[in-house]
């Protein structure tokens, strides 16, 4: 080769050029998102660090999944949804084997919540929660269906008050659902459509406006504040949120102090009322407005209660409105101690109003003057509400155990006869209540009113 | 005895510089005009090192890519994010692609502004117009292996247009696609193409360029008319510039795919509407903006394949005269004009289809 | 004729810097061997694999011994219990054939007893054991991680 200066000058120069080249290089490919999320997880708790691709084989597909490399630390959803066998692809979607977000989160059913109501038959349906011979599992349908989906009385109600129906009778639901297997029910309607959002109708316009963008109904997500954070669909109720919507687990890709994630990534059926009082106990409607009204004694309108308080005087205050008159059971239990599965998420047939469909009053445990409350011994045939128990830590239940059964059939297992003394363990808290029947006390009730207005006449719990 | 080791230890030495084969690929000497860097900017060279580059990493990509329909997207965003340097891989193998495609068309401008297929060049200028074709192939074949949302749809425009042609279309059609619409058996064989079946022309023709410039006399340049011009090099300088060349370039292609990284979109679905913009890849756009106003069988097939055919024809129009190996020559004029204006429109077009 | 590289004299600044960026492509060159070695590792692999369910534990009577194609390995039942052998020639891999009274593997000609002792062949270790062990609905898996004793049994 030559020795001339210039090649010389020249080489050196290339060479020293193609090293800068090739170090910028591969510092552009040295810290990718994972490694980052990876240090964080490791540093936040303060486990040693342990950098490394990481995947989970789900039984369900056979298929490596990378999705924990970043999403390290995330909860198991549910014991009855172990990772081992479901992985993540088979609920959320998406690209498992990539480790950028973009191209992993491509085809994420739903987003972030693959339980939001447009495609839980995807990801919870399939022959799981959907479709099966047991009516009582198909949530799938029966939530569809539900009044907190489709919020047909309201619909109805307002509209026929205001004169866009001739009648109350419910034509349209927040999206069409038809009911094609069999009404079981006498006022069961076979479909709705969806609500005319293209009406030029100026009572439609305004309800759109004001009611059903305002998130009154499952499908609508939440306001951005305080009291309001919740997801849609099917996690709606069953993944926690708080009430300043903060994320307290370890996942290093959802920031801790942005509001609007969820508490913990998990399923959970002991439903706290502090869940429900995200879309209920909110504030008043206002017919004449067509309009609601928010409660001012707490945040968004309201000033925020201060930390210091001890929970009993934070549960007075944020579980029913200023307004509201309660017994003192029903300020101590929790909604779901007393509302029933089919209350909540229907049962498969489209109910036309909230009248119809919410059933539970005082006498569903206490009876009434004449009678005691209807008990049923739980035999193995009674599968629903032996899957209920067993899917809540809170209660137990037992084949044997007698249980208090609903006017519509419903057992509730975690209301029991037990020697004699009727008791409630809450399905939240896990205390028992042991409670008495109205027969043989010293109630003073008449007997043909059995609504619960009538019984906070005297059992209201003063404040 | 000690000597005799030491010397034969290193006659061994594969860089010696009289026994190694790119050496001796080069002529002793070679005419000084015709190895000036400006003379060439060793366009050439640079179209055979991006095409080494190229055909490199696309090897290494071989080892994950899965030209299936369920996985070939899915098998690029893994090469892409899990495979050690697989992003710099593709990266490379992206911008060592393009710029092949860029260099072979400025080494073919400048073939055409100093009159170097002038016979007894003009048979290697026709293999050059193939070698063309064959690199245009080439990319479009491995932009379309992405499967993704862009490319999906240059796929189905460019194989549609199979359709237009008259008599043979559809059987063409089926022939390129195996199958009566795009689907496995595309991916499949576009990747048999793009890996064997183009490659294999492609590397013969590049082999027969190169030893037919040795047999035609070298780089064509100026006839000698001065001894200041009869001036020759030896081809260790030459060498010496190749190789400073090639790593300017390589340092050029390094900065270019770590910092630069070629997209990669949602899979393909051809249900979907796709998004506002749908391009081509960039050395078809010009053809794109000619399908909007032109019918496809003229802005497919009748403008494009003629053009490559004048192309061609070149050395038949300007076979004798003066002007060899001189840059812009006036004796050659008629050609560069015809050249120059249909390059110039092939531009103004890809700028227009652009920058829309 | 003396060697410029052993004589005494200074190496020229040229010879020095022609040295170091030749120096600079070869540490180049080896980078970008170790890098391909790293491309060419896979970065994941198949897991261990689960054990693998082989029937109900009835399935499998008493002195029986069933070829299990998913476990690739014939699962038996003796007086102490169940039990489970590999059909994975312990000398290259092929799956091990039944025959009269031994096992034989057909690739090289190895030989093993009723036991999976070595009786002949290339192959110098015997047939290994696997652990078998029950679920609670009373099906028996075989854990092909697990490897055990010749005498080990999962009791009935």
């Amino acid at each position: 080769m030559l020795t001339s200066t210039k090649y010389i000058f020249g080489f050196v120069a290339g060479v020293a050029l193609l090293w800068g080249a090739w170090f910028l290089a591969v510092q552009q490919n040295q810290t990718p998102m994972w490694k980052q999320y990876q240090q964080q997880y490791f540093q936040q708790t303060g486990q040693p660090a342990d950098i490394a691709v990481r995947q989970i084989v789900p039984q369900m597909t056979g298929k490596p999944e990378l999705c924990v490399s970043c999403h390290i630390g995330l909860q198991e959803i549910s014991s009855s949804h172990p990772v081992e066998v479901f992985g993540c692809v088979s609920c959320h979607g998406g690209n498992p084997l990539t480790l950028e977000a973009d191209q992993a989160h491509i085809g994420l059913r739903g987003g972030k919540n693959p339980s939001d109501l447009t495609v839980v038959a995807q990801s919870c349906g399939q022959g799981c929660h959907s479709g099966t011979p047991d009516p009582s599992k198909n949530h799938v349908e029966s939530v569809r269906r539900s009044l907190q989906a489709t919020y047909a009385g309201g619909i109805a109600a307002v509209r026929f008050a205001f004169g866009a129906q001739s009648d109350a009778l419910p034509q349209y639901g927040v999206f069409a659902v038809t009911d094609n297997d069999g009404i079981t029910t006498a006022h069961g309607l076979s479909k709705l459509d969806a609500f005319p959002h293209t009406s030029d109708n100026p009572i439609d316009i305004k309800f759109a406006k004001n009611c059903l963008d305002a998130g009154c109904h499952l499908s609508e997500p939440a306001r951005a504040e305080p009291y309001f954070y919740r997801a849609t669909g099917c996690a709606a109720c069953h993944v926690l949120y708080g009430n300043d919507g903060l994320y307290q687990g370890d996942d290093p890709t959802i920031p801790h102090d942005e509001p609007g994630h969820m508490q913990s990534h998990q399923f959970t059926t002991a439903i706290p009322y502090t869940q429900c009082n995200h879309c209920h106990n909110r504030g008043n409607y206002s017919l004449r407005q067509m309009d609601f009204l928010l409660r001012d004694d707490l945040p968004p309108l309201g000033a925020p209660l201060s930390d210091q308080m001890p929970d009993e005087g934070r549960r007075l205050i944020e579980y029913y409105q200023p307004i509201g008159e309660f017994t003192l059971c029903e300020w101590e239990l929790d909604c779901i101690d007393c509302h029933t599965a089919q209350e909540a998420m229907g049962d498969g047939d489209i109910h036309p109003n909230q009248q119809e469909m919410q059933y539970t009053q005082c006498q569903t445990c206490h009876g009434t003057l004449e009678t005691l409350p209807n008990i049923s011994t739980v035999t193995t045939a009674d599968t629903t509400v032996l899957r209920q128990a067993a899917l809540n830590p809170n209660y137990q239940l037992h084949v044997g155990d007698q249980v208090i059964k609903t006017s519509r059939g419903e057992l509730l297992g975690h209301v029991k006869l037990i020697d004699g003394q009727y008791i409630l363990t809450s399905k939240v808290s896990g205390v028992q209540y042991p409670f008495n029947p109205v027969k043989g006390s010293g109630c003073q009730q008449d007997g043909s009113r059995q609504d619960s207005a009538y019984c906070h006449q005297c059992h209201t719990y003063q404040r | 005895m000690k000597r005799t080791l030491q010397r034969q230890i290193k006659n061994i030495q594969l860089w010696r510089s009289n026994k190694s084969f790119i050496y001796n690929l080069h002529p002793p000497r070679i005419p000084a005009s015709g190895a000036r860097f400006t003379y060439t900017f060793g366009l050439g060279g640079l179209a055979i090192l991006s095409t080494i580059v190229a055909v490199i990493t696309g090897a290494y990509l071989m080892f994950y890519y899965v030209p299936t329909l369920d996985e070939a997207h899915a098998s690029v965003a893994f090469i892409n994010s899990v495979v050690s340097w697989g992003a710099l891989v593709r990266s490379l193998h992206y911008w060592s692609a393009q710029a092949m495609v860029v260099t072979t068309v400025l080494h073919l401008a400048r073939v055409v502004y100093t009159g170097g297929y002038r016979p007894p060049r003009d048979f290697n200028w026709l293999i050059g117009v193939g070698l063309l074709l064959l690199v245009l192939l080439w990319n479009f074949t491995g932009f379309t292996l992405r499967w993704d949302e862009e490319s999906i749809w240059a796929l189905l425009v460019g194989t549609n247009l199979l359709k237009v042609i008259p008599n043979i279309g559809n059987q063409l059609y089926v022939w390129v696609v195996g199958d009566t619409t795009l689907g496995g058996a595309a991916i499949l064989r576009f990747y048999a193409w793009h890996v064997f079946g183009l490659t294999i022309p492609a590397l013969v023709g590049i082999a027969y360029h190169i030893w037919r410039i040795r047999v035609d006399g070298g780089i064509s340049h100026p006839v000698a008319s001065t001894k200041a011009s009869r001036a020759t090099v030896t081809r260790e300088t030459l060498l010496s510039r190749e190789l400073l060349t090639t790593l300017f370039a390589l340092a050029v292609l390094l900065l270019l795919a770590g910092y630069i990284v070629p997209p990669l979109g949602s899979p393909a679905d051809l249900s979907a509407s796709g998004t506002a913009e749908i391009k081509a890849p960039w050395f078809f756009l010009s053809i794109q903006e000619l399908l909007r106003y032109l019918p496809p069988l003229w802005a497919g097939w009748i403008l494009p394949l003629g053009g490559l055919v004048l192309l061609a024809l070149i050395p038949f129009f300007d076979s004798k005269g003066g002007g060899r190996g001189i840059w812009f020559a006036s004796e050659r004029w008629k050609v560069q004009v015809v050249f120059t204006l249909i390059f110039a429109a092939i531009i103004i077009l890809t700028a227009i289809a652009w920058w829309r | 004729m003396s060697d410029p590289n052993t004589s005494k004299e200074p190496i020229s600044r040229r010879r020095f810097l022609l040295w170091v960026g030749n120096i600079g492509l070869l540490t180049i060159a080896w980078e970008a061997i170790k890098g391909s070695i790293r491309f060419l590792q896979p970065p994941i692999t198949q897991p261990d694999p689960a054990p693998i369910t082989v029937g109900a534990a009835t399935d499998f009577p008493i002195n029986s011994l069933i070829f299990v194609a998913a476990a690739t390995a014939w699962v038996g039942h003796d007086e102490a219990g169940y039990f489970a052998m590999s059909a994975v020639c312990p000398h290259l891999g092929c799956t091990l054939r039944q025959n009269e009274s031994d096992f034989s593997c057909p690739c090289h000609g190895s030989r093993f007893s009723q036991t999976g002792a070595v009786t002949h062949g290339p192959a110098d270790s015997p047939m290994q054991y696997l652990a078998v062990i029950s679920d609670e609905t009373g099906n028996l898996l075989i854990d092909p991680a697990k490897p055990v004793t010749p005498t080990t049994r999962l009791a009935v």
